[in-house]
């Protein structure tokens, strides 16, 4: 009887291995097998450690619930009344002990394999920033800052959400297929971490610190990930799009954004000579303001009280010009106002200060040119 | 001399017992029947310093070899 139950349990247990993760693959609920070989080994280990600890539930609970069942009370189960047993108690320590050491095995050797950062092909330094991501190519010399995409009126319920809501962003981390790809990840302000399931790479971002980490992407493709540290305000507002490209495609995209570059220095050089109206400034102003600005001081300028103050009326952007333009380009040491000298163009900063000095019935009648930002900056 | 050796065994016993977690009462009774703590005590710490490094060395061959 006894045996037919267990030979039962058995075959059930073998019918639910196969089964199971066959079907596993296709939900959503369980850890993304990804695209590197280490997220391969990642996800391996997971199940390997996952079926071990079903194995036990089943023999563990399986022998609790028989004993229950078959030594009740109602067929006149006598409990045995003894103290201790130390062969017994020498069995089930070692056992797990045993156990403990077999799952250290194969976790050990993916913890090997995660942190080899050696002989990496392209240095990327990626910067957590509230709350946006900076991504600096370092053998390329290329450099962007990587914030949301998805528009306001998708957070506030206004207009139906995409299937990428909160998981998109204006600039992308491209990277190449196939090539080792170092991670060197800091932060400026609060720690922060980068992270994306399908590289099985989550590496936290501390400010004053550098970790490390690394990847190998098999397939070209478009990987999504978030912040997974709690940073702050906009923790959940800060996602990570990697756009993984055929070699040939990368080193285009990377001549392409040097060529940007390159012609963003002459657009800057032109705009600096170039005459602004104080209504161009305003419009571009607007723009910087709700891609940059909004996000703390809100794009009604009333900030949040006691935590961003209110631009609306106050006395940094209705009073002394050139006080204003240093907290924008210099940031307040010891707030979440960042410097944003080099986050922007002088154009943009002087467009958003214009902004800034004008909207919301701030109604200074000021015009800051690029050319009076160019100046603070040539100073220093 | 040889009842020193096994007294020391005994004790070695003991702490590993200690380490693992289980031991029975009889030995228990005669532990706690000792004339003095300083011999387990000394076992122990000796047995933890070589826990420590023996990690220590599984340590630096699997990454050696890894």
């Amino acid at each position: 009887m006894v045996e037919l139950n267990l030979t039962k349990g058995y075959w059930l247990f073998i019918a639910l291995y196969l089964v199971v993760p066959q079907v596993s693959a296709d939900l959503k609920y369980n850890m993304p097998v990804g695209v590197t070989e280490v997220s391969h080994a990642v996800h391996s280990l997971h199940m390997t450690i996952f079926w071990i600890c079903v194995a036990i539930a089943v023999i563990v609970f399986g022998v609790m619930f028989w004993s229950i069942f078959h030594h009740r009370k109602s067929r006149g189960a006598k409990a045995a009344q003894f103290h201790e047993n130390t062969l017994v108690e020498i069995i089930w320590t070692l056992i797990p002990l045993v156990i403990l050491v077999a799952m250290a095995v194969p976790a050990t050797a993916t913890l090997i394999k995660m942190y080899d950062t050696s002989d990496a092909d392209v240095d990327i330094q990626i910067t957590g920033y509230q709350w946006k991501w900076h991504y600096k190519y370092v053998n390329d010399d290329i450099e962007f800052f990587s914030t949301l995409s998805t528009p306001a009126d998708q957070i506030k319920n206004e207009a139906p959400k995409d299937t990428n809501y909160l998981l998109e962003v204006d600039q992308p981390l491209v990277l190449p297929v196939g090539k080792k790809v170092r991670f060197l990840v800091t932060s400026n302000d609060v720690i922060h971490s980068w992270w994306v399931p399908d590289l099985a790479v989550k590496r936290d971002a501390i400010p004053g610190f550098i970790n490390e980490a690394w990847t190998k992407i098999e397939r070209s493709g478009t990987y999504r990930g978030q912040c997974a540290e709690l940073c702050g305000k906009d923790h959940g507002f800060m996602p990570i799009v990697v756009e993984a490209k055929s070699e040939q495609e990368y080193s285009a995209w990377v001549a392409n954004k040097q060529a940007e570059k390159e012609a963003a220095k002459q657009a800057a050089a032109a705009s600096a000579t170039k005459e602004w109206s104080h209504d161009e400034l305003m419009a571009e102003g607007e723009k910087v303001y709700a891609r940059i600005c909004a996000a703390c001081h809100q794009p009604t300028g009333m900030g949040i009280p006691s935590v961003f103050p209110a631009l609306k009326g106050s006395p940094v952007a209705t009073g002394n010009v050139q006080e204003h333009i240093n907290i924008v380009l210099h940031g307040r040491p010891g707030t979440a106002m960042q410097a944003f000298a080099q986050q922007l163009s002088t154009t943009e900063l002087a467009a958003v200060i214009t902004y800034e000095r004008n909207a919301w019935d701030n109604n200074t009648g000021d015009t800051v040119l690029p050319q009076a930002i160019q100046a603070v900056l040539d100073k220093q | 001399m040889k009842q020193m050796l096994l007294d020391w065994w005994r004790i070695v016993r003991s702490v590993l017992s200690a380490f693992l977690g289980v031991q029975n009462e009889h030995s228990r009774q005669r532990d706690f029947a000792s004339d003095s703590p300083w011999p387990f005590i000394i076992a122990g710490v000796v047995l933890a310093l070589i826990l420590v490094i023996a990690l220590v060395l599984i340590v630096h061959v699997v990454l050696a070899s890894g």
